[in-house]
């Protein structure tokens, strides 16, 4: 138990420092992170105006409303924004890792090199950004006339927490083709192709589009979950499913990680 | 022409090589086609009209204003700007190549050659939704359709240029192609039709060259503009087409002046 806190409090440290020196990084190449800054700014802009232009035509969206669909989008941004400033730059250098052998100084290394290859470099922009998706969600709750509880403020945190564990395990797997398939740059935008459902009601969706989307590629429930546990649309047992859901794709990409590692061969280096 | 045949014909070939990515554009590509079918499905199914569309015709909106923008999303700022950042630009400068000449053949094959691979997908699409797509009622309106083709991928190719030169002052630049495909989705009418638009914004849209690369020549294709309004329009876009080309020539010269080929 000793042992395991030391460990914890060792890898906290080293995420601190990565976090650290990615703010460093950027920082040196400051008109690249306004650009940057701006672009992401952009395109969220531009997302919430389809929304705004469409419940000009409608007033609801099976059951959702303008203000509760304004909310789940805050919410997709936020996940968006924390995973991307997250995992995006790290996830995709996988292929590189792998194919150029840059591996064999993480797995030299007395650190996981899951740990190191997942958590490396941090985006500063998309974390700035995560500004924005607050004030989405403040002007969405403004219009509801919603108060947030304490209690719904806790289950929400633990709710993105999860999603981030999720859409983590998810985005890895995806990446870690990269062990089998060579030469395929656009592994990550078929992730963020697929994410984007998640900017929906989830209510839209039907038939088999809704079963793939709950079931086999969680979309639905990273983003939804949390937005619905503010609107009261559900209750505290959509946290355990999430926990249930996180904890096995964990699981299962950790062996699919061990699994592509026995086939790395180091190649050319 | 001899030349730019060959730059067609090599890339063709590079395009068929890498043919592993194209599986993984051909899932992505047909992503928001579902989206759009279960977004009006669930929203306008049972309603009459809005906004001046049935629910077929807003799904056979959709429908050919994606299928258009894939056909006609030319993006030459790839190469260019690398060309300019990293200094490769000088190789194209010394050849007996016209640089623009150089993209137009190298940029058209590969769009070619993703047309030909994602016919599969698109005639799945289309029969999946066979009993809710329209189809022009008159000769004339396919005619002045396919005449937008042309229209609309100058236009893109444009865009591509003015995005790829402005490498020569602003290095990042780069960053600001990750938000062209979305800008001119919203735009030119992909992600929803001008009629949704509230007045005096379609007022704005309708003066911008952006239109002519969905919402006006998907009009055309649902019999929402008449022969006349079309032919003008066409003839409108095709002055952009070359004011706007003349302009990317303006910056291209004045950009050469700033090229420093960094690392060559």
């Amino acid at each position: 138990m000793l042992q395991w806190g030391t460990d914890m409090k060792r890898y906290f440290k080293l995420l601190w420092l990565f976090i650290k020196t990615s703010v460093i990084r950027e920082m040196e190449f400051r008109s690249g992170f306004f650009s940057l800054t701006a672009v992401l700014f952009l395109s969220t802009f531009i997302t919430v105006a389809f929304f705004s232009v469409l419940y000009g035509s409608v007033t609801s969206i099976h059951g959702w409303s303008y203000g509760e669909a304004l909310f789940l989008l805050g919410t997709y941004f936020l996940v968006d924004n924390l995973t991307s400033a997250l995992f995006y730059r790290n996830f995709s250098r996988v292929s590189d890792y792998i194919n150029e052998g840059n591996l064999d100084l993480l797995l030299t290394k007395p650190v996981d090199p899951q740990f190191t290859m997942t958590t490396r470099y941090t985006g500063v922009s998309d974390l700035l950004n995560v500004v924005t998706s607050f004030i989405i969600m403040g002007v969405a709750l403004g219009k509801l006339h919603l108060t947030v509880t304490f209690f719904g403020v806790v289950g929400y945190l633990s709710l993105i927490l999860l999603a981030i564990a999720i859409v983590y395990s998810m985005w890895l797997a995806v990446s870690l083709l990269s062990f089998w398939l060579t030469q395929i740059d656009d592994l990550q935008d078929l992730w963020s192709g697929f994410y984007e459902f998640a900017k929906y009601p989830p209510d839209i969706f039907f038939g088999p589009a809704r079963l793939l989307f709950t079931f086999a590629i969680p979309i639905l429930t990273i983003v939804a979950f949390p937005a619905e546990f503010i609107l009261h649309r559900v209750g505290p047992s959509s946290i355990l499913v999430n926990l249930a859901i996180a904890v096995i794709l964990l699981t299962i990409t950790r062996i699919f990680w061990n699994i592509g590692l026995r086939r790395y061969g180091s190649a050319s280096s | 022409m001899k030349k730019y045949i060959a730059v067609f014909n090599t890339a063709l070939q590079n395009a068929i090589t890498w043919r592993g990515q194209l599986w993984f554009n051909t899932i992505l590509n047909a992503l928001p086609f579902i989206a759009y079918y279960y977004l009006w499905t669930t929203v306008f199914a049972n309603r009459g009209t809005t906004a001046g569309f049935s629910y077929d015709t807003l799904l056979t909106y959709s429908v050919v204003a994606l299928i258009f923008n894939r056909v006609t999303s030319v993006s030459p700022e790839y190469g260019i700007m690398e060309n300019i950042r990293e200094g490769s630009l000088t190789k194209y400068l010394v050849q007996p190549i016209s640089y623009f000449g150089y993209y137009w053949a190298s940029r058209t094959a590969s769009r070619t050659f993703v047309f030909l691979v994602s016919l599969p997908m698109l005639a799945v699409i289309l029969y999946v939704l066979r009993h809710h797509l329209q189809v022009p009622a008159h000769g004339w309106q396919w005619a002045l359709f396919l005449a937008s083709v042309p229209v609309a991928y100058g236009l893109q190719f444009v865009f591509g240029l003015f995005l790829g030169f402005l490498t020569f002052w602003i290095l990042e630049a780069r960053y600001f192609q990750l938000v062209k495909g979305l800008v001119v989705r919203f735009f030119s009418g992909v992600l929803l039709p001008f009629a949704f638009f509230p007045h005096s914004v379609q007022t704005v849209l309708g003066l911008l060259p952006f239109k002519f690369l969905a919402s006006f020549p998907v009009n055309i294709y649902l019999g929402k503009t008449n022969a006349t309004d079309a032919l003008i329009g066409i003839a409108t876009g095709i002055v952009w087409i070359v004011a706007l080309h003349w302009l990317a020539r303006r910056m291209w010269l004045n950009g050469l002046k700033r090229y420093v080929a960094v690392g060559h």
